[in-house]
C-alpha cells in the first residue's frame, strides 16, 4: 500500500512552484486512497525484483564509466521563464541546464568544499586584498576560441554590471582595478580584504565564465555539453562537448532536459521509461520507486528551510520569545512528519558542512514544553497569535509551519498559518513580515552570513544587526589565518545560536529518483538535486 | 399539447411564407443577437481581466525574479518589460493593437533558442497557439467519444430498463462522475501505463513543434480519463429523457402499431429526448475548456489550462488576456450553438407562446 501514502501525499505537500495546482483539489485527496487499492493490486506484478537500491543511493556497483547514450532529464519547476542565461539562473530547471552549459572557475563538490576546475590555482596576498587566478592550460569554449583571462573579466563584469545573484559572492570586488596579467591569469582588486573568495567561488551556479562579447540567445560555455535546441517550458537538447577540459567526460551523448510540472508526473515518467533521472521529490515517492526498481538517491544535504523571525519587530525582538520558540519545536517529530525522517536535524546555526562547523559548540537543542512556555511568556507573547507566513517554494516549506503550529499547542500559543502562492509572497512578504520562512542551499558559513545577517545583506529575512558580529565578520573576512578564523567562525556561530532570529529545525533532504541502469549519481550537500547537476559524472549502462 | 392546432397554424415558420428571408428566421436572429452581445461581452472581460490581474500582488518582474528580486533587479526588469508605463497607457496601447489581432508579446517567456535569430520577445499568439490547438484536439476527441458512448448506452439502459445494463451502468455512471477527474487521471496512468500495462506514454511528453496529432498514442490516456469523467453526465441524462419519452403516449401508439425497436428509439424516441442531452453536451464542453488544468499536470500535456495557470503565477498579464478571451469566444459560440441545437430539435421553442 505504498502508492496510497505517496499519492496522498503528492497532492498535498507543497514542494516547489507549481505542484500547487494540485493542492486546490486536496478536497479530492481521500478518494485516492479508494484508487489506490487496485493499484497495488497492480503493483505486486511489477515489485517483484524491486528495492535494489537502499536510501543510500551512494553504494552502486558501478565498474568502469562507459561512454554513450542518451539521459532525459524529468525535471521540475521549470516554466515559461526558463532561461540558459549563464547569469541568470532563476527557475530549478534553469540551475539543471547551465550546469550542462557552462563551468566555473570553482566549483563545490559533493561534500561542500570548494574544488579548482577551470583555476588552476587561487592566491591572495598578503592581506586578501588582491587575489590572482591562475587559469589551466587549453580551455575552450564550445566554439572554439580559448577560455582566457579576458573572458573571466567579461563574465563578473557581466554579473556586477547586471547585478545578476552572484554579485553577493564577489564581496567589495573593484571591477576596474582588476585586470588581466596574462592570458591565463587575472587580479581581482577588493576595496576591502576578502579573504572569502575561495569559498564564496563555491556558489558556482551564478559565476560561470563566459566568453567575452556573450549572447545568452546563442549560449556558449566551456561545460561538459553544447546546445542543440531549447524551447523555454518544455525541453532542451544538449550534446557531448568533444574537448571538454575534463576528458574523458562527459560520459553521456546528449542530455535531454524535459519539464515536468507535478511529482506525481514524474514518478510515473520514471517507472514508464519515459525518462531516466527525475529530481527533487518529497519522501512520499521514496516506496513508490523503490518497489518498481528504481534506486532513490537521498541526499542529506546542508539546505535550510528556516523559521525567519525579525529581530527588530515585536514581539520577535525579545530574544526570550525567539528563543522559546527553539525550544517549542520538536524538530525529530518535524523531521519524521515532513521529510520521513530524511533529514539531518538542525541546532539553528547554519553551514554545517562548513569546515569550521563544529557540534560539541553548543548543546542540541531538544523539544522542552515547560522552558518554552517560561520563555514566552518571560517575553510577554502569552496569550498573544503569532502570524507565519509561508510559500511553496522548496521542500518542506508549507508543512513545516502546520507542524509548528500543532505543537505550540501543547502550551496553548497560537499560530496562524497562512500560505501564499509564491509570486503574492516574494512580492509582499518575503523580507518583510516579522514570521516567516526562507530557503537556502547549503553555502560555507560566511558566506551565508554575508548575504543573510550581516545589516544589510540582500536576503536578511531576520533583519539581525549585532555590530559585535559583523565586526567579527569584517575580522574573519580579513584574515588569512584558518586558526584564527575558526575562532572567530565559532564566536559567531555561538551567537547565532543564541540570539539569532532563525529557528532551523531540520537541514532539508534532497531526493532523485534515477532509473537503475543510470551510474554516477552521488549523494551531494549542496541541497540541489542530481549531485548538483553535474551531469559530466554520469553515465548509463543498460 | 401547450399550443392548439389553431395556434401553430397561426404562427407558420415565416421561412415558408417570406422566402429567402432566412435572416429573418427565429434561430437566425437569435444568432445575430447572441453573437452581437456575445462581442460587448468579451470587450467587458478584456476590460475586467486587464485590471483583475493588476490587482494581483506583484508584477511579472517580481514573478519572474522570485527569491532573487532585489529591488535593483526588480526595476531593471520591470523597465525591460515596459512595467513602467502607467497602466491606463498599457491598456490602450494593448486594447489598440488586440482589435487588431496583436496580442502583444509574452510578459515571462522568452523565445526558444535559433527559431528566430536574436530576438528577444516571443509573440503570445504564436507561444499560446500550439497549445490551444492541442487542448482543442483534446476537448473535441473527449467530447465526440463521451457524447456517442453516453447517447448509445443511455439509450440501451432506457430500453432495458432495470435490467442488468441499466442498474450496473447507472451505479458505475455514479460512482465515475463522483471521481475527481485527476484521481480517474492517476488510476488510468497506474493501470494501463506503469503499474500493471504498459500499453501507453505515461506522459504526453509532444516534442516541441509537433502536432498531437501525430502522436495519438500520446492523445489515449487523457482522452480516456476525461471520457471517464464526462460521459456519466450524457448516460444519465440521454436515460433519463428516453425513459420519460418512451413512457409517452405516441411510444406507446408507434409500440402497438408494431414499429420495430429501432425505429422506435432512432426516429421517435431520441428526436425527442434530446434537447437536455444536447444541453449536457454543452456543460460538458465548457468543464472540459475550463478544468482540464489537473489533468493536463498529471499528463504534463502540453495544453492551454496549464498555460493559463503558468501565466497567472507569471503575472504574463498579455497571455492570460489572451487565453482568457479565446475561453470566452469558445463559451459564447458554444452557448449559442448549444442554443441553435436545442432549437432545432423542439421546432415549438422556436416560437413564443401565445
Amino acid at each position: 500500500m505504498s502508492e496510497d501514502k505517496s499519492f496522498n501525499l503528492n497532492l498535498d505537500q507543497g514542494g516547489l512552484t507549481r505542484r500547487k495546482i494540485l493542492q486546490g483539489a486536496g478536497a479530492g485527496a481521500l478518494m485516492i486512497g479508494g484508487g489506490s487499492i487496485l493499484a497495488a493490486c497492480g503493483g505486486g506484478s511489477s515489485s517483484g525484483g524491486g528495492a535494489t537500491t537502499g536510501g543510500g543511493g551512494g553504494g552502486e556497483s558501478e565498474g568502469k564509466p562507459v561512454a554513450g547514450g542518451v539521459l532525459r532529464v524529468g525535471a521540475q519547476g521549470g516554466s515559461n521563464t526558463d532561461s540558459l542565461d549563464a547569469h541568470n539562473v532563476l527557475t530549478n530547471a534553469d540551475y539543471a541546464r547551465a550546469a550542462q552549459l557552462y563551468d566555473a572557475l570553482v566549483r563545490i563538490d559533493n561534500k561542500g568544499q570548494p574544488q579548482l576546475v577551470l583555476a588552476e590555482s587561487l592566491e591572495p596576498n598578503k592581506d586578501a586584498t588582491e587575489w590572482t587566478v591562475k587559469l589551466k592550460k587549453g580551455l575552450k569554449f564550445h566554439d572554439g576560441s580559448p577560455v582566457e583571462a579576458k573572458d573571466v573579466l567579461y563574465s563578473f563584469n557581466r554579473i556586477v554590471k547586471g547585478k545578476y545573484p552572484g554579485l553577493y559572492a564577489l564581496g567589495s570586488i573593484n571591477m576596474k582595478k582588476s585586470k588581466a596579467v596574462d592570458p591565463l591569469t587575472v587580479t581581482f582588486v577588493f576595496d576591502k580584504p576578502y579573504s572569502l573568495l575561495e569559498e564564496a567561488l563555491t556558489l558556482h551556479w551564478y559565476l560561470y565564465i563566459v566568453p567575452t562579447g556573450y549572447n545568452p540567445k546563442k549560449p556558449i560555455g566551456c561545460g561538459p555539453f553544447k546546445l542543440k535546441s531549447f524551447t523555454p517550458g518544455r525541453e532542451s537538447v544538449t550534446v557531448k562537448f568533444d574537448e571538454y577540459w575534463d576528458a574523458p567526460k562527459p560520459y553521456l551523448d546528449e542530455v535531454k532536459t524535459i519539464n515536468i510540472a507535478e511529482e506525481t508526473a514524474q514518478v510515473n515518467a520514471l517507472q514508464a521509461g519515459q525518462v531516466d533521472v527525475v529530481d527533487y521529490l518529497t519522501a512520499a515517492s521514496i516506496a513508490t520507486l523503490e518497489s518498481s526498481g528504481q534506486k532513490v538517491v537521498i541526499s542529506k544535504s546542508g539546505g535550510w528551510v528556516p523559521f525567519t523571525m525579525r529581530v527588530d519587530k515585536a514581539p520577535y525582538s525579545d530574544n526570550n520569545l525567539r528563543e522559546g520558540l527553539r525550544w517549542l519545536v520538536d524538530r525529530e517529530q518535524m523531521n519524521q512528519s515532513v521529510f520521513s525522517g530524511n533529514g539531518t536535524i538542525g541546532n539553528d546555526v547554519f553551514g554545517i558542512y562548513d569546515k569550521f562547523y563544529d557540534k560539541s559548540l553548543f548543546p542540541q537543542r531538544e523539544q522542552d514544553l515547560e522552558k518554552a512556555e517560561a520563555l514566552i511568556k518571560k517575553g510577554n507573547a502569552e496569550g498573544q497569535t503569532l502570524q507565519l507566513i509561508s510559500t511553496p517554494n522548496a521542500p518542506g516549506m508549507t508543512q513545516m509551519p502546520q507542524v509548528l503550529k500543532t505543537q505550540a499547542e501543547a502550551i496553548n500559543l497560537s499560530i496562524n498559518v497562512t500560505i501564499q502562492p509564491t509570486t503574492e509572497y516574494f512580492a509582499r512578504s518575503y523580507l518583510k513580515v516579522p514570521f516567516s520562512m526562507d530557503y537556502w542551499p547549503y553555502a560555507p558559513y560566511l558566506v551565508d552570513v554575508s548575504q543573510a545577517t550581516l545589516p544589510g545583506a540582500p536576503f536578511s529575512a531576520t533583519f539581525f544587526n549585532n555590530p559585535t558580529y559583523t565586526k567579527l565578520f569584517e575580522e574573519a573576512s580579513a584574515t588569512l589565518d584558518e586558526g584564527k578564523k575558526g575562532e572567530i567562525v565559532h564566536e559567531m556561530m555561538k551567537m547565532d545560536y543564541d540570539e539569532g532570529g532563525y529557528i532551523i529545525p531540520i537541514f532539508f533532504p534532497v531526493i532523485d529518483g534515477v532509473a537503475p541502469y543510470v551510474y554516477g549519481v552521488e549523494p551531494s550537500v549542496t541541497g540541489q538535486a542530481l549531485s548538483t547537476f553535474q551531469f559530466q559524472n554520469f553515465w548509463i549502462k543498460k | 399539447m401547450a399550443t392548439t392546432p389553431a395556434t401553430a397554424e397561426v404562427q407558420r415558420p415565416p421561412e415558408e411564407d417570406e422566402g429567402g428571408r432566412w435572416w429573418q428566421s427565429p434561430i437566425a436572429q437569435m444568432v445575430w443577437r447572441r453573437a452581437l452581445l456575445g462581442i460587448l461581452t468579451l470587450v467587458l472581460i478584456a476590460v475586467i481581466v486587464y485590471f483583475a490581474t493588476t490587482v494581483l500582488p506583484g508584477d511579472a518582474a517580481t514573478a519572474i525574479l522570485g527569491q532573487s528580486a532585489t529591488p535593483a533587479r526588480i526595476a531593471k526588469v520591470e523597465a525591460e518589460l515596459g512595467l513602467d508605463e502607467p497602466l491606463l497607457t498599457r491598456f490602450v496601447d494593448w486594447f489598440g493593437n488586440a482589435i487588431h489581432g496583436d496580442f502583444g508579446n509574452s510578459l515571462s517567456a522568452a523565445a526558444p533558442v535559433g527559431s528566430h535569430g536574436g530576438a528577444s520577445k516571443e509573440a503570445v499568439t504564436t507561444l499560446v497557439n500550439e497549445k490551444l490547438l492541442n487542448s482543442v484536439v483534446l476537448i473535441g476527441v473527449t467530447a465526440i467519444v463521451s457524447t456517442l458512448l453516453g447517447i448509445l448506452a443511455g439509450m440501451y439502459a432506457a430500453f432495458r430498463r432495470d435490467g442488468i445494463f441499466d442498474t450496473g451502468g447507472s451505479v458505475v455512471a455514479l460512482v465515475a462522475s463522483a471521481l475527481p477527474e485527476f484521481v480517474v487521471a492517476i488510476f488510468v496512468v497506474m493501470l494501463f501505463a506503469v503499474n500493471v500495462f504498459d500499453w501507453f506514454p505515461a506522459l504526453s511528453l509532444l516534442p516541441p513543434g509537433e502536432s498531437i496529432l501525430s502522436h495519438l498514442n500520446m492523445l489515449v490516456l487523457p482522452v480516456l480519463a476525461l471520457v471517464i469523467v464526462t460521459t456519466p453526465y450524457v448516460f444519465r441524462m440521454t436515460r433519463g429523457a428516453m425513459i420519460e419519452v418512451l413512457d409517452t403516449d405516441y411510444v406507446e401508439f408507434a409500440r402497438m402499431k408494431g414499429v420495430s425497436p429501432r425505429k422506435i428509439a432512432f426516429r421517435h424516441a431520441l428526436p425527442n429526448a434530446l434537447a437536455p442531452v444536447i444541453q449536457v453536451v454543452g456543460l460538458n464542453l465548457l468543464y472540459l475548456a475550463g478544468g482540464i488544468v489537473l489533468v493536463e499536470a498529471i499528463f504534463s500535456y502540453p495544453g492551454v489550462g496549464l498555460a493559463l495557470v503558468e501565466a497567472i503565477n507569471g503575472r504574463d498579464v498579455p497571455t492570460i488576456q489572451y487565453i482568457v478571451l479565446m475561453l470566452a469566444v469558445f463559451y459564447v459560440i458554444l452557448n449559442i450553438v448549444t442554443d441553435v441545437g436545442v432549437l432545432l430539435v423542439t421546432p415549438r421553442r422556436r416560437y413564443p407562446r401565445s
